[in-house]
């Protein structure tokens, strides 16, 4: 199973590369400009695992919730590779992968801004589905001690230490391998999409 | 070279595929959640072009009866940096898929060209008025990639003033076309309305749109209140009346009498039927190229890639970009 994974609804945006369970990913925090690195980081990663573009099986993106034009930016990357390439397309909510990143127990958190994060509980599954809450709501979801990640975490780290929680290593990482992960075993379950039936997850209204 | 075109920099999600032998399909989707809000909200638009870019995309590929372009062409700015985001990832990514060339293309200068995708065409050099919603400027034209800003509005573009006036009359968005329509029954020299002369400040060839905006309120207040109807048709002389007014101006200090008029406004009945009528060589697109169209982009993009540039995959979004 080769499979480009792409998650930019944070402000650090990833790609990875899986191939047979090897994975390669870039990362960056960019303030703008994900559609400037996301196709030339695909295609370097392509080079260094000798991997040609239509070898891919598939691709799995992270969409949503999270930063609105940072999705759409990823979600657009990963349709139109996926239409031109005619392979199937995974769509993962953000925090999933980040959650799985750090192990079965963990409290995702995305600064949602406006005081608010989007957060995702999970203990084995996913206890809490992702919702648009305050981060005093999303750490009373577990009982201490749990672990937590996403950029969310870092932005209330003193509320999450204050629940009893623990602040995970690079807690702003993307999870990009672990949406390489379970995007290799979704599609091998039959789980791609044709590209225009994979939608964002925005929660959050415009306004 | 077969080229698919891609734009979304406002409120149209439109692909296009462009040949030598000329536009081989212009598909267009039209947003129509903006008209509650009175004008295009952004994020709105967004969503909608992410929503709507991968079905538009197949339906134009479809009917220019093709299953993959020899190049990529999509607007990168100026625009709404959330809408272009949307088409320029998604073209980006179509070209990688591919494996053929892509290239970013300036909205502006797409309208200024998309004469070139009629016949007949204008030739090298031509003045260009781009009007629109969004913009309203004026340029000289002199070749591909060579241009000159002659002028353009200091305050709101023409499209806007439409917009507002519209919306003082409590007719709805987009202003436009219904400010167009009521003119039609309506007396032009019924309500006295202000032409803003050049050299006021500004230069020769500069608009403004917002102390004619303003009369019009003024003239709404008063009694006995004019009707709708004329004050479409007044308001609609005053706006073509500058427009032409420049465009003249223009083609007698530049001696190009070639001017090519686009951009939605360019639909105009009033504006269109006056430059028909008048001394200049007028190049109109059809109302459909007039308006945001794919079938622009894939021709601009196409006359680059054809003279040997392409950009690369790293290409960012450009929401201020002047053309000249």
């Amino acid at each position: 199973m080769k499979l480009v994974a792409i998650d930019t609804s944070g402000p650090v945006i990833g790609v990875a590369l899986w191939c047979d369970g090897d994975v390669r990913v870039r990362t960056e925090r960019v303030a703008r400009g994900a559609e400037a690195r996301l196709v030339p980081w695909i295609q370097e990663l392509c080079a260094e695992m000798g991997v040609a573009l239509p070898a891919l099986d598939g691709l799995a993106v992270g969409v949503g919730p999270g930063a609105f034009t940072g999705v759409r930016v990823g979600m657009a990357t990963a349709a139109g590779l996926a239409m031109s390439l005619d392979r199937p397309l995974w769509g993962c909510d953000s925090l999933s992968p980040r959650g799985a990143r750090v192990g079965p127990r963990s409290l995702v958190l995305l600064d949602a801004r406006k005081g608010r994060v989007y957060a995702a509980a999970f203990d084995g599954t996913m206890t809490h589905p992702p919702a648009d809450v305050t981060a005093d709501v999303a750490v009373r979801w577990l009982a201490a001690p749990f672990l937590a990640t996403g950029e969310g975490a870092l932005v209330y780290a003193d509320i999450v230490r204050a629940a009893g929680g623990t602040l995970a290593d690079d807690a702003d990482d993307p999870a990009v391998d672990a949406l390489a992960r379970l995007g290799a075993a979704a599609l091998g379950r039959g789980q791609g999409k044709p590209p225009n039936e994979v939608v964002p997850t925005y929660i959050r209204g415009f306004s | 070279m077969r080229v698919l075109g891609i734009e979304t920099s406002c409120d149209e999600t439109a692909a296009s595929v462009v040949a030598e032998e000329g536009v081989l399909s212009d598909v267009v989707h039209t947003q129509t959640v903006h008209a509650e809000w009175g004008g295009v909200v952004p994020e709105l638009a967004a969503r909608a072009h992410l929503e709507k870019l991968g079905p538009t995309v197949q339906a134009a590929l479809a009917e220019a009866g093709i299953a993959r372009p020899e190049a990529v062409a999509a607007t990168a700015g100026p625009g709404l940096i959330g809408a272009v985001l949307v088409g320029l990832s998604f073209a980006k990514a179509l070209a990688a898929g591919w494996d053929v060339p892509f290239i970013g293309v300036n909205h502006l200068e797409a309208h200024m060209l998309a004469p070139l995708l009629e016949t007949p065409a204008p030739t090298f050099p031509f003045l260009a008025l781009v009007v629109s919603g969004g913009h309203t400027a004026l340029y000289r034209c002199e070749g591909l990639g060579r241009y000159e800003v002659l002028g353009q509005t200091v305050d709101d573009a023409a499209g806007e003033a439409y917009d507002k006036v519209a919306r003082m009359l409590g007719l709805g968005w987009p202003g436009g076309p219904v400010v167009d329509a009521l003119a039609a029954s309506g007396d032009p020299t019924a309500v006295r309305l202000p032409r803003p002369l050049p050299n006021q400040g500004h230069g020769a060839y500069d608009l403004s749109f917002s102390g004619l905006k303003t009369a019009v309120r003024q003239a709404l207040a008063r009694e006995p209140r004019p009707s709708d109807a004329d004050v479409c048709a007044s308001f609609q002389a005053a706006a073509v009346d500058c427009l032409i007014d420049r465009l003249e101006r223009a083609a007698k200090d530049t001696g190009i009498r070639r001017v090519a008029v686009t951009g939605g406004v360019a639909a105009n009945s009033e504006l269109r039927a006056r430059l028909a009528a008048g001394r200049l060589e007028a190049f109109i697109p059809p109302r459909k190229r007039c308006t945001d169209n794919a079938a622009m982009v894939a021709n601009v993009g196409r006359r680059y890639l054809l003279a040997g540039r392409r950009d690369a995959f790293d290409l960012a979004a450009r929401p201020s970009w002047s053309p000249a």
